[in-house]
């Protein structure tokens, strides 16, 4: 396989950003990924935005940003694949470097969701399932991640305190990431006392609303300043009607991507020394590590019991924090995702650092719209 | 302090705080609305005050105003501008002002207007009023901040929004039971609450309200004063902020490095909810109800839109005998009635009902 070199990363802290608009996020993770990449010859920008068209108003996001950026004409496109955009830019990098079209590929992941109520933001993250079948009738994010959560613990025999460790774990790993939005402990108790949003899923399984941007600089060759390589990737379609799935706790789509990605390695899943996992209301943590194969059905919360995933276990998750603890900016977070994992891989600039080879990110847009998974390797 | 400022010149002379009678328990809106139940504990606020059918916000300052006048004990023909802080004026074109001047017989020699800007336009007026005493314009002013602070039935600012009143009136310092030391305002071009004209009730940006507003610019003006002054944290007996819910007023003290002992006895939120215009300001007057000569009281309103104001103040020795000479805010917060959801919203109007026959 041919790889493809990450040389740079740019990783704003998540945070509501008030003072500063889409663009300029975006052009801030974009100038920390270049001045740490050094002098690189970008021909092509690809961002990743779910909600820049609906809450902004604004597309065109990638040639905006190269009029700032590099105003010589570049190749630009914008993704929005809900939750697994980011992945999915870095899976057109890739495929653009692999074909010889691009040689060094921005990708941007950016989002901003402070600029508008809860109401409305809510209202929007429902375009990542079908609209017209769920979104009129007012369901939510929150309520169909409920009905997982809700049939994950009868059916594994476990009860809300074990769901409860998830986000517990993730604020845990968060302290020492310096971009995470939360690094402040909880406790079960907090998160059990925290109200319901919608049983068995409570207002500490959720995500804060906020802004962020994320990038890093993909290149067809190998430079002084490479962290981390891309050694495969994959972007799987799946059920957008998430109750349409044949058992609703295997997201197929998932367990496609990393199929695949796994065989574009020749790599023995046992490899993988660390998962970044988009982890919806806690319960899409295990929903997805589960229906990856990585984890048997029904192990993820009895293992996190056990004390396992944490950084220097066999292999560890999230030690970004995940949605809970890093924070949660939609179609930015799979490239935060491959930023982390080069830097949690390679102890980048002050990062804690995982003892393995092989980090895996995956992702979904909406529940199981779309998957996304990405393979990085140390170098 | 080395430097004497012009607000050292003036102080109060009179201070009164008038709440409506009627409570209504955060418990019973969460209830009707099917709010998060861990709200009222979370805003650190039990009930809020909500006025009569006969009350709005021109009666309660009237009464506020009373009170402070009998404590002044000036002439009232000697004060020479009244000025009403309110965001929920019941006319929106004909001064209150006029109405309060007219009644406690200040009329006709006197400037009198109405002033908005959110929560702090009462505030506003005290620094207009300083600045009027203090040039000699005048010997007295008189500040009255009050509302019946509107509510969308439902959102989260139903559950603060109430009603009261409280007044001042500014005059020479050797009158006052305590002066002005120093003042200092922060004012930028913040939307986190606003209402448009013929809209019912406000709007508000959630989050934004927090950081970027409540927070930026109290601690903005205090680090101000702070600079300007000399004075430090520890300088301060009592530190009254702008009590929105129970919460925001403790955590802005905690940035500040002020311990929450200071805090507490002019925190009047948790017992009467935010009375929008008279909510520093009451928490004000309930510690000149209760301060002794010499203590020093660092007073900071804010309002959306946004704008804090902080105050350095000093109590006198004539505050005991004034305290005497007028009810003690305490009175009204402690005599209250518990009223059910439905007579509050028949007192806040939220019922819509047609007239009946009429000539």
């Amino acid at each position: 396989m041919t790889s493809m070199y990450i040389s740079g990363l740019g990783l704003l802290p998540i945070d509501r950003h008030y003072d500063k608009s889409l663009t300029q996020l975006a052009l801030e993770a974009s100038r920390e990924a270049l001045d740490s990449a050094g002098e690189y010859d970008i021909d092509t920008i690809i961002i990743a935005s779910n909600y820049s068209t609906l809450l902004q108003r604004q597309s065109m996001l990638a040639s905006l940003v190269a009029e700032e950026l590099v105003p010589k004409g570049l190749q630009v496109f914008n993704v929005e694949n809900g939750g697994a955009s980011g992945l999915a830019a870095v899976h057109l990098a890739r495929a653009l470097i692999k074909s010889g079209l691009s040689r060094n590929v921005l990708v941007i992941g950016v989002d901003k969701q402070s600029d508008y109520p809860q109401s409305i933001v809510n209202q929007t993250s429902l375009t990542q399932v079908n609209y017209e079948y769920h979104g009129v009738m007012g369901v939510s994010l929150a309520s169909l991640y409920a009905l997982s959560a809700s049939l994950y613990l009868s059916k594994h025999q476990l009860n809300e305190e074990d769901l409860a460790l998830w986000p517990v774990v993730m604020h845990e790993n968060a302290v020492d990431v310096r971009h995470a939005q939360f690094k402040s402990k909880i406790t079960v108790q907090n998160v059990l006392q925290s109200d319901y949003i919608s049983a068995p899923i409570r207002v500490l399984h959720a995500h804060a609303q906020a802004d962020g941007a994320s990038a890093v600089l993909l290149s067809s060759n190998k430079k002084e300043s490479t962290i981390a390589t891309v050694e495969a990737s994959h972007v799987v379609s799946g059920k957008v009607e998430y109750e349409l799935n044949e058992d609703p706790l295997h997201i197929e789509p998932v367990e496609k991507a990393v199929k695949t990605v796994l065989m574009q390695a020749s790599l023995d899943k046992n490899l993988i020394g660390l998962i970044e996992v988009l982890d919806m209301y806690s319960i899409g943590g295990p929903l997805l590590l589960e229906s990856s194969g990585i984890i048997p059905k029904g192990e993820t919360l009895k293992r996190l019991k056990e004390g396992r995933f944490k950084l220097g276990d066999s292999v560890a998750i999230n030690l970004s924090g995940g949605i809970k603890g890093r924070g949660f900016v939609e179609g930015a977070t799979g490239v935060y995702q491959i930023a982390e994992t080069a830097a949690f891989l390679s102890g980048y600039r002050g990062y804690k650092q995982q003892s393995t080879d092989y980090a895996l990110a995956i992702g979904v847009g909406g529940l199981s719209s779309v998957a996304a998974v990405v393979l990085v390797k140390r170098i | 302090m080395t430097n004497l400022f012009p607000e050292s010149k003036t102080g109060i002379v009179g201070w009164g705080g008038y709440v409506p009678i009627y409570r209504i328990k955060l418990s019973e809106i969460v209830k009707m609305w099917g709010m998060q139940e861990s709200l009222p504990q979370i805003l650190n606020v039990e009930e809020k005050s909500v006025d009569n059918v006969d009350e709005d916000a021109l009666t309660m300052g009237f009464e506020a105003a009373r009170i402070a006048l009998e404590r002044a004990r000036v002439n009232p023909s000697l004060i020479n501008a009244v000025f009403f802080g309110t965001e929920s004026k019941p006319y929106a074109v004909k001064p209150s002002a006029t109405v309060i001047a007219e009644a406690l017989g200040i009329t006709p020699v006197t400037m009198a207007s109405d002033l908005e800007f959110a929560c702090r336009a009462a505030s506003e007026a005290l620094r207009a009023s300083i600045g009027l005493v203090s040039s000699g314009m005048m010997k007295y002013a008189l500040v009255i901040g009050s509302d019946t602070a509107q509510a969308n039935p439902g959102d989260v600012l139903e559950l603060t929004a109430s009603s009261g009143a409280v007044a001042f009136i500014i005059g020479p310092k050797e009158e006052s039971a305590a002066y002005f030391e120093a003042s200092y305002s922060y004012v930028t071009d913040t939307p986190d609450f606003w209402r448009r004209a013929l809209s019912p009730y406000p709007l508000h940006g959630e989050g934004f309200t927090g950081e970027p507003a409540y927070f930026a610019h109290i601690v903005g003006a205090v680090k101000g004063l702070m600079e300007k002054t000399g004075l430090k944290p520890t300088d301060f007996d009592y530190a009254v902020f702008h009590q929105p819910n129970g919460r925001f007023p403790l955590k802005v003290a905690q940035k500040l490095g002020i311990p929450k002992e200071k805090v507490l006895p002019g925190l009047v939120t948790p017992r009467i909810g935010n009375t929008y215009n008279a909510s520093a300001l009451l928490g004000l007057a309930k510690i000149l109800d209760q301060a002794k000569p010499g203590n020093r009281i660092l007073v900071a309103p804010f309002g959306s839109g946004a704008g804090s104001d902080a105050y350095s103040i000093v109590v006198t020795d004539l505050v005991e005998e004034k305290r005497r000479n007028g009810t003690l805010l305490s009175f009204f917060i402690e005599n209250k009635v518990n009223v059910s959801y439905s007579t509050y919203a028949k007192n806040r109007g939220l019922i819509k009902r047609i007239d009946g026959w009429s000539l």
